[in-house]
This record gives structure tokens, C-alpha cells and sequence, in this order.
């Protein structure tokens, strides 16, 4: 379980003081896939940022399985998977190089590690790639890499920030099919997106954001019987 | 410590894959060297020649000597035209007038240093020839003129030789401009493409990634140190300058392990600046900014040291960089100074962990890491 407690981030610039994040409360339970929606520049990457400890809370506190993000960051790292949207791929490496690199990293033995990258590259549907260089992957290709590299340490935990951006519809289908198939094996994903349509047919339970701000969270179909409109409507009402 | 070698692992296959790299840090120091020392002909000045040609206007005794020893002469008669010097490059002008013989050498010629000293060694030579026929003729012993012979003897030929000026200088050079490229990168250029988020999510301590960075980036500079200092061994194998291998060969096992530690901890220094810069700067560029004033300052700091009796140099002889190239001349000359060897290692690391510490400051900030 993830908790959120009265958390806000300030970034300072020059004579400003901007709240990317402002007293969020929030609980996300295990074993479901938790939308985070809003608008460009609503707060949601530095929400995940800060859940992935990434970042520290300017003030608040958050709770990761019982961790908290400050005193505990190499448990949470452990346990989660994180993928942003402006997340690259370096160069010069083959997909296969990289997943030995950070299965290592997480302590994976070498026998445990090359049976989890046979796993996922099969799963992701990468094994034609596995020694391409990165550079010469496609779009989605290197997005399913990122995917695999992400939850090579088989975290319980993933949180995957626009993850279907700048995707086609076959590469943004099949990467949503296995973040289902990651719910469906007993993790927890959160999902950042602004795409309703995906964040209906994916997500379990949703929390709008604007300004900082968490103005509702509730489970998908308890919001659409709440509103009696579709997502997509609910968040223009309420954004 | 784990972690920082499976970075520093990783980051080797991407610096390996890219040839254009392991051409800048192997081939370009090996042919820099010898290319200069060749094409300056440095270490070459004094050296006589005899490939000219000498043209005269009448066929004195001292032409006649030159011609003894296969020297090429042409006869000119008309002094304006010898002084064209179209296919000559020396001409000896007797005058009738007086007895003043003067010999004038094609200043425009590259070569006229050697030409000058060439011509001053046969005139001295042909002075004793003629002063000791004449004194025979005259039935004087030559004791009775010239009391003592003199034979000028060459020791510590490879003291304070050019090698041992250029060479510190030329690694300290090799040592920043190899690293530049990798240091920025290693942490600027992963922040620009957006890859470094992918290891600050991972289990992996801010200093094992600085210090992961930091053993790559010091492999690529010491890769282009080492190949400089085989650039010379080429020159000495291949005889372009015979005194240019000797300098480096004299030196002893013991004594080449400490001109090693000093490099690797100079090594250590240089990198540190450059993972300090990196880990400040948004992008490569902002980097390269940042690092060009302190290149220049390493650069003029390693001129001035070319002359180590400058008043600069001794007055800043403990401070970091000058003492390294001093302790690396001082090697190469023979002079061993165990306590500036020591202070000079030591200076090295404390300056380097003062930086990297620093730098573990910076790097742990958000505002550093996440500035846009």
C-alpha cells in the first residue's frame, strides 16, 4: 500500500514559488492499477517522482509498503519499478546488455537473471531484438526495453508515467496488455496518462489532479454512477 | 564499491563501441608527439648537416678543405647572383681587397641553424689544420702555441633534455582533453538525453555512480597519457630523436612506478574537476563552458612549468598541477625529491576527494539534478 500524507513539493525559480504539489492525501492499495490523471503541468510527474523517491517531499510524509521515501529509499528502490515518458534509452548498448546491467544491480544472481530476461523479452515480445543495438530499435521497441528494464528486479510495485506517449496504436495496445498482465500477477501499477479512454479501460481505481491538487479519487465506476458521465466528461467537469 | 565496477563495467562497452573515440585516445596521442618532435624538428637545432650546397667566388684554402671532406661547391663569379641563393645555400666570398672571408648562409632556409653550426665546426677544424701545418713548416712545436688540447666530454646527456619538459606537459594535456569529452557526457550528456533517471530510480547510491563515472572517464584519459609516452618510445625505436626513448629508458623500475602514481592520481585529480563540472551542468555544452577557463588556466599552469627556474614556478611550486609536472621532470632528469614525490601524491588525493565530496553535494541535490 502506498499513502500519501498531506504531502506538498515547492520548486523555487528566481522570485516564483511554484506548488507542483499541494497537501495531496492519498492511499493506493495493492494488487490494482491507480490512474493519475490531469493536464500537462497538473503535478503528476513530480507525484511519481516523489513516490519513487526520486524527489523529497518539501513537506508531508509518504509511506511505500510500510517504507517511508526518505528514511528507506534503497527498500522502496527494491520494491518499485519506475518508467517515466522523458525517459531515454542510452546508446551503444543492446537491450540484452542493459537488463544484465540493472538485474545486477538489483542483486539478481546470473542464473535467476538470464531465466527473468528470457521471462519478459518473450512477454514483451523482444526476443528478435534482445541484441540490436538500442539506437536501431523503434520507438516501441525502446519502450518495451524500458518496460523490461524497469521490472527486471520483479518489483511489486511499478509506476509508469505516460507510458503509451509517442506509441502507435499496436505498441500502446500491447504495452497496456502487460500492465495488465502485471495487475492480473499481483502488482500494484500506477499509471499517469491524460488519455481517458485508456484510463477506463485499464484502471481499477482513479485520482484526477490539477494544480497540485488531488480534486477526486474514487474507483472508476463509482465515479462514472457519482457523475453519470463517462470519465472523459467528468474530467472536463471537474478540471 | 560493487556497484561503482558494474557501472564503470558498463560504461566501458559504450566508450569501446564507439571507434571514433578509441581513435581520438589511442591513435591521435601516439602520432601527436612524434609528428611535433619530427615536423619542429625539435631537439634537432644544433644538430650539424651537411645536405647544402656552398657556392664560392674563388677557391681559398678553406674551399679546398670542404671540398677534402665532400662537401658539394659550385663556382660563382657574380656575387649579386650567389646571394639569390637559387640552387645554393651557402656562399664564401673572397675578397681581393682585404682578408676578410665572409660566408654568407640563406637565412629563409629552415635548416640554417645547422648550416651556421655546420659551417662554425669545419672553419674551427680548418683554423687547427692550417695552424699546425703552418707552425710545422716553421719547425715550432705545437706544445710550444696551443699548451693543452681540449676534448669536450657529454654526462648527464639526458638531463634536462626536451623530453622531460614536453612529456608532463603533453600528459597533463592528453590526461584533461581525453577526458573532457566522456566527463561531460557521463553525467551532463545522461541528464540532456534523459537516461540518468534511469539509474537515480535504481538501487544504486549517488556516490557509486559518481564513482563509476569516475573510474571510465579515468581509463579514457590514461589510455591517451599512455599512448603519448609510446609515441615517444616510437621516435627512439625508429631513431628520429636518439635522445628522445633514452630519457624515458633511463629511468628506473622504481622510480617509473612512482612517475606512474603520479600520473594516476593526477589523473585522479583532473577527472574529479571534470565529474564536478558534469554533475553541475544541464547539458554537454553548458559543461564545456564551464570547463573551457579551467583548460586554459591547466594549459598556461603547464607552460609556465616548461621553464621551472621562472620565479612562478617556484613561488607556486606545492600547488596542485605544478607540482605533478615538476615531480614528473624531476623523474625524468634523474632528481629525486622522495618528500615533494609524496607531498605531490598526497596533494593529489586530498584535492581529489575535497572535489568528489563536493560533488556527492551536488549530485544529491534536486535542484542540480532536475534543473532545467
Amino acid at each position: 500500500m502506498i499513502l500519501l500524507k498531506d504531502v506538498t513539493k515547492v520548486f523555487k525559480q528566481k522570485n516564483k514559488t511554484i506548488y507542483a504539489c499541494n497537501d495531496i492525501n492519498l492511499a493506493i492499495e495493492s494488487n490494482q492499477i491507480f490512474g493519475l490523471i490531469g493536464p500537462n503541468g497538473a503535478g503528476k510527474t513530480t507525484t511519481l517522482r516523489l513516490i519513487s523517491t526520486l524527489m523529497a517531499p518539501t513537506k508531508g510524509k509518504i509511506d511505500v509498503n510500510g517504507h517511508d521515501t526518505i528514511k528507506e529509499q534503497d527498500t522502496i528502490r527494491a520494491q518499485i519499478g519506475f518508467l517515466s515518458s522523458d525517459m531515454t534509452l542510452p546508446s551503444n548498448y543492446t537491450p540484452r546488455e542493459l537488463l544484465l546491467f540493472f538485474g545486477r544491480l538489483n542483486n539478481l544472481k546470473n542464473e535467476i537473471l538470464s531465466k527473468r530476461i528470457s521471462e519478459i523479452v518473450e512477454q514483451l515480445n523482444l526476443s528478435q531484438y534482445i541484441d540490436v543495438l538500442t539506437q536501431k530499435l523503434s520507438t516501441g521497441n525502446k519502450q518495451k526495453t524500458l518496460i523490461a528494464i524497469s521490472i527486471i528486479h520483479n518489483p511489486e510495485i511499478v509506476i509508469f508515467d505516460e507510458p503509451t506517449n509517442g506509441l502507435d496504436l499496436f505498441a500502446a495496445q500491447s504495452v497496456l496488455k502487460i500492465i495488465k498482465k502485471m495487475r492480473d500477477d499481483g502488482k500494484t501499477v500506477i499509471l499517469s496518462t491524460h488519455n481517458l479512454a485508456i484510463a477506463e479501460r485499464t484502471c481499477n481505481n482513479i485520482a484526477f489532479i490539477n494544480k497540485g491538487k488531488i480534486v477526486e479519487t474514487n474507483d472508476v465506476q463509482s465515479l462514472k454512477k457519482k457523475y453519470d458521465k463517462s470519465l472523459e466528461d467528468i474530467y472536463l467537469d471537474i478540471i | 564499491m560493487k556497484d561503482s565496477i558494474l557501472l564503470f563495467k558498463k560504461e566501458m562497452i559504450a566508450i569501446f563501441r564507439d571507434k571514433r573515440l578509441i581513435l581520438t585516445i589511442t591513435l591521435i596521442p601516439f602520432i601527436f608527439i612524434p609528428a611535433i618532435f619530427y615536423f619542429n624538428g625539435i631537439g634537432q637545432g644544433t644538430k650539424p648537416i651537411k645536405n647544402f650546397i656552398i657556392a664560392y667566388n674563388e677557391k681559398v684554402p678553406f674551399v679546398s678543405f670542404l671540398q677534402q671532406y665532400n662537401f658539394q661547391t659550385v663556382k660563382i663569379i657574380d656575387k649579386s647572383n650567389a646571394l639569390k641563393f637559387d640552387a645554393w645555400d651557402v656562399f664564401i666570398y673572397s675578397s681581393k681587397e682585404d682578408t676578410l672571408l665572409k660566408i654568407y648562409v640563406n637565412a629563409a632556409k629552415s635548416s640554417s641553424g645547422g648550416i651556421i653550426k655546420t659551417m662554425e665546426r669545419y672553419y674551427l677544424s680548418f683554423r687547427g689544420v692550417y695552424i699546425r701545418d703552418q707552425l710545422k713548416s716553421m719547425k715550432i712545436p705545437i706544445n710550444k702555441v696551443i699548451p693543452q688540447t681540449v676534448k669536450i666530454v657529454r654526462i648527464n646527456e639526458n638531463k634536462n633534455s626536451i623530453v622531460s619538459f614536453l612529456l608532463p606537459f603533453f600528459i597533463l594535456i592528453y590526461l584533461f582533453s581525453n577526458a573532457i569529452g566522456v566527463g561531460l557526457d557521463s553525467i551532463a550528456g545522461e541528464k540532456e538525453r534523459n537516461t540518468l533517471q534511469l539509474l537515480l530510480v535504481n538501487r544504486i547510491s549517488r556516490e557509486s555512480i559518481l564513482f563509476g563515472k569516475l573510474f571510465s572517464t579515468m581509463t579514457v584519459s590514461l589510455t591517451g597519457a599512455i599512448f603519448s609516452i609510446l609515441g615517444l618510445l616510437v621516435l627512439y625505436v625508429f631513431k628520429i630523436i636518439p635522445n628522445a626513448g633514452s630519457t624515458l629508458l633511463n629511468v628506473t623500475p622504481a622510480n617509473f612506478t612512482l612517475f606512474a602514481v603520479i600520473i594516476i592520481t593526477l589523473d585522479m585529480l583532473v577527472v574529479s574537476i571534470l565529474i564536478i563540472i558534469s554533475s553541475y551542468s544541464r547539458t554537454v555544452k553548458e559543461g564545456q563552458g564551464y570547463i573551457l577557463p579551467v583548460y586554459f588556466i591547466i594549459l598556461i599552469l603547464g607552460m609556465a612549468v616548461m621553464n621551472p627556474d621562472s620565479s612562478i614556478v617556484s613561488n607556486f611550486a606545492n600547488w596542485p598541477f605544478i607540482n605533478s609536472l615538476l615531480s614528473m621532470q624531476n623523474i625524468l632528469n634523474g632528481d629525486i625529491h622522495v618528500g615533494y614525490i609524496i607531498w605531490t601524491i598526497a596533494s593529489n588525493i586530498l584535492f581529489t576527494i575535497i572535489i568528489l565530496k563536493a560533488a556527492t553535494v551536488l549530485f544529491n541535490r534536486e535542484s542540480v539534478i532536475f534543473r532545467k
